[in-house]
């Protein structure tokens, strides 16, 4: 009776948003300072168009306008949030008392949003989850500043130079974890080894990007680590990234984009010696498009020393995995989408990843989304005697909004 | 329960912000504002002042050959621009630019395609005494026009003067800021007129907002930043067009040509500084290709990946923001001196 007095209090909410959203046609942050649709940085929200890339690579200022742009205090407010709210079912097969199943409805979240300019060369980006304990009616979240960060405009547009400061989501990071169209996550982007580096996970350090008249784009930072293993002073490291787009565009719309990264960094070692060894991350990734349709792949292969090795100290800790995705806009304000993605470890953890996902979004306004969605996710724990894989399932109907 | 009761509260209180009273957004179109907000101190509305600059307007007599006028590139019958890529003057020479239409140019800050003139006070007696166009001198104009005694009565009654090129100047100003269009099917759907656009139209707005990019550049009561861009156009020919530069004779200037008004644009084809896109699909289809790549290429120039549909969608948005406009007839214009029998 309960569980179901809350349901019923998130579908009102649900619905009463969706309708304020959509009577008001209210937009985020950076649309309501401008007077625009979110599709004008957004291909479908959350996934950033070519156009969007370039503005926050401009930092947050438009690309050529620098001189007309209003700071936060004379624009409306800057603040914006993000929700989501539907029906849940999230399955386990052979878990091992691992996770518990999910079959209910559900809000997934909150976010906080805020950004604009303090100055004409001074922007800022904040990300906020507040923290939410769990129950069947609402999803749990970590309280957390997920993304605080100032960005400053050494240069600007059409070759931006930007030094960011703060916690932010690193260049390293050819496809936004954060603004990914599925529910489903990236694995080989939440995949933390041993060193604890998830990369995923936003950073704290400082970052300077740049792109090149020659459409080469620059980045290099410092960071100094995330919360995925806090009990070992999570990594530290130096990180480049280098991409270029052939044809105009930045590869989101248009345009056909191909990078690189390289992470060196040093983890901590669990032992308490406070020692650390050191670990690195090489990526390759493309983005293609074709008409309407975008296709997304990315490869990552990871070392870690033989120190942070916990299942055979002997010997360097490889892993590799990647992802192709495949996206497709629809007349009518729709996106279907598809990935497959893997993690294969050592063979003495033995524990490979391999998800796929397919799903759509429709957009009956630019603010909200109806989202369906199918995962699958089986964890390999083949040379585990007497341990089966763990399959996990995942099928969501949800309205994602954001205003 | 309780968790749920904090969310409620929590996003209560977000909504109550971010949906507060619109402040606007930097880059709202709204209407245009009264004739009145345009009008300069130094040049005051009058009737009699109207009626001269109409004469003025029409009368070919302001050009070296008696055989052009304004209304000849700036036709009333073709939203008061020209159907003609390129403009021909005085014989038969031809110019590089295309006609703008005269259509709520009272609202635009800078007038030519490179904005080289800030006032329509300005802009009057440019084409005069420009050879490829009308091709006659400021004082040639003058003194025929002195010699008409119809003009020169009239330039008595409104400036208490002779024929002067300030005058003339004024009074052609005061009529074209007349030239103003009505409330467009946009205008009627923004005050609340949802049936006033349809459905295409609404789209295209959107796409105009959104997805096309259109708004950092078309934004504010005339569809116009009132800025200069590079998109490229021409910028591949052998000795191109450089507009703005020629003006400012600053190096970002380069290719850079004024970003009309789009108001009424649907009946003022062709388009853009040279006349090279002759419809309004031409022009979309250039924006999404993202213009023309060049050395100054507007950094907002990017390929838009727009689909036929949305294209389309456009174009009705675009012709959604014609609104009436008056289309005048030639008046009677004051007759030569021998005509009138005057000496």
């Amino acid at each position: 009776m309960r569980s179901a007095r809350c349901a019923g209090w998130v579908l009102v909410l649900a619905a009463s948003i969706g309708l304020w959203a959509s009577r008001a046609g209210a937009i985020p942050a950076f649309a309501r300072k401008y007077g625009f649709q979110c599709t004008m940085c957004h291909v479908q929200f959350t996934k950033l168009n070519d156009f969007g890339v370039a503005f926050r690579d401009n930092g947050y200022r438009i690309m050529g306008k620098e001189a007309e742009e209003k700071n936060v205090f004379e624009t409306p407010t800057p603040v914006s949030l993000r929700t989501s709210a539907g029906y849940n079912n999230d399955t386990f097969t052979n878990r091992g008392g691992e996770a518990a199943d999910v079959r209910a409805f559900q809000l997934n979240g909150l976010d906080l949003l805020s950004a604009g300019l303090f100055s004409d060369r001074i922007g800022y980006f904040m990300v906020y989850t507040p923290e939410i304990k769990g129950s069947r009616s609402v999803a749990a979240q970590d309280g957390t500043l997920e993304m605080a960060s100032v960005v400053y405009g050494v240069r600007s547009a059409p070759t931006p130079l930007t030094v960011r400061l703060g916690r932010f989501e690193p260049a390293y990071l050819a496809f936004s974890a954060k603004r990914s169209l599925t529910v489903a996550p990236y694995d080989v982007y939440d995949f933390a080894g041993p060193d604890g580096l998830a990369m995923s996970d936003t950073q704290t350090g400082v970052e300077v990007a740049t792109v090149l008249p020659c459409r080469l784009k620059l980045a290099c930072g410092w960071v100094n680590g995330n919360e995925s293993q806090p009990s070992s002073d999570s990594p530290s490291g130096l990180y480049l990234r280098a991409s270029r787009t052939q044809r105009r565009g930045e590869g989101q719309v248009v345009g056909q984009r191909a990078g690189v990264f390289a992470f060196f960094g040093r983890s901590r070692l669990a032992d308490g010696t406070g020692n650390r060894e050191s670990i690195r991350r090489l990526g390759l990734d493309a983005s293609l498009n074709f008409g309407q349709t975008n296709v997304m792949a990315q490869y990552v292969k990871g070392k870690d020393d033989a120190a942070l090795n916990a299942f055979d100290p002997r010997r360097d800790y490889d892993f590799s995995g990647g992802f192709v995705e495949v996206n497709h806009s629809f007349p009518r304000e729709m996106v279907g989408f598809a990935r497959w993605g893997w993690v294969n470890t050592p063979a003495e953890q033995d524990q490979d990843v391999k998800g796929w996902t397919l799903g759509a979004r429709y957009y009956p306004e630019m603010n909200v989304a109806v989202h369906l969605e199918y995962a699958k996710r089986e964890v390999d724990h083949g040379a585990d005697e007497g341990t089966s894989d763990l399959e996990e399932t995942i099928w969501t109907l949800r309205a994602d909004f954001a205003f | 329960m309780r968790t749920a009761l904090i969310f409620i509260a929590g996003v209560s209180v977000i909504l109550t912000l971010a949906l507060a009273p619109a402040i606007g957004g930097m880059f709202d179109n709204g209407p245009l504002p009264p004739l009145s907000a345009v009008v300069p101190a130094d040049n005051p509305q009058t009737d009699a002042k109207v009626r001269l600059g109409m004469q003025l307007y029409f009368d070919t007599r302001l050009s070296a050959d008696n055989t052009i006028s304004c209304a000849t590139c700036h036709k009333p019958a073709t939203g008061w621009a020209n159907h003609d890529s390129t403009d021909t003057g005085i014989k038969g020479q031809v110019g590089g630019r295309n006609s703008g239409t005269i259509v709520d140019a009272a609202h635009m800050k800078f007038q030519f395609w490179d904005g080289r003139a800030g006032s329509l006070e300005e802009q009057a007696l440019g084409p005069i005494h420009n050879p490829i166009e009308m091709g006659e001198t400021l004082e040639n104009v003058v003194r025929k026009l002195n010699a008409i005694p119809g003009y020169k009565q009239q330039f008595q009654e409104v400036f208490g003067t002779d024929v002067t090129t300030d005058g003339i100047a004024k009074a052609i100003a005061a009529f074209e800021r007349t030239v103003v269009s009505g409330p467009s099917p946009y205008d009627r759907y923004v005050m609340g007129d949802r049936r006033a656009m349809s459905a295409a139209a609404v789209r295209g707005m959107k796409i105009f907002n959104g997805k096309g990019h259109c708004t950092p550049c078309h934004s504010g009561p005339t569809f116009s930043d009132q800025g200069f861009h590079n998109l490229g156009v021409g910028m591949n020919k052998p000795k191109p067009d450089v507009g703005r530069i020629e003006v400012t004779k600053d190096p970002k200037d380069w290719g850079r040509f004024k970003t009309p008004g789009l108001r009424n644009v649907a009946v003022t084809f062709p388009y853009l500084h040279d006349g090279s896109e002759k419809t309004l699909m031409d022009v979309i289809e250039l924006y999404n290709r993202g213009g023309v790549p060049n050395r100054n290429l507007d950094p907002l120039m990017q390929p838009l990946n727009l689909t036929r549909q949305e294209k389309e969608d456009v174009v009705a948005f675009l012709e959604a923001l014609t609104g009436p406009f008056p289309v005048l007839e030639a008046p009677p214009l004051p007759p030569d001196a021998e005509a009138s029998g005057a000496r």
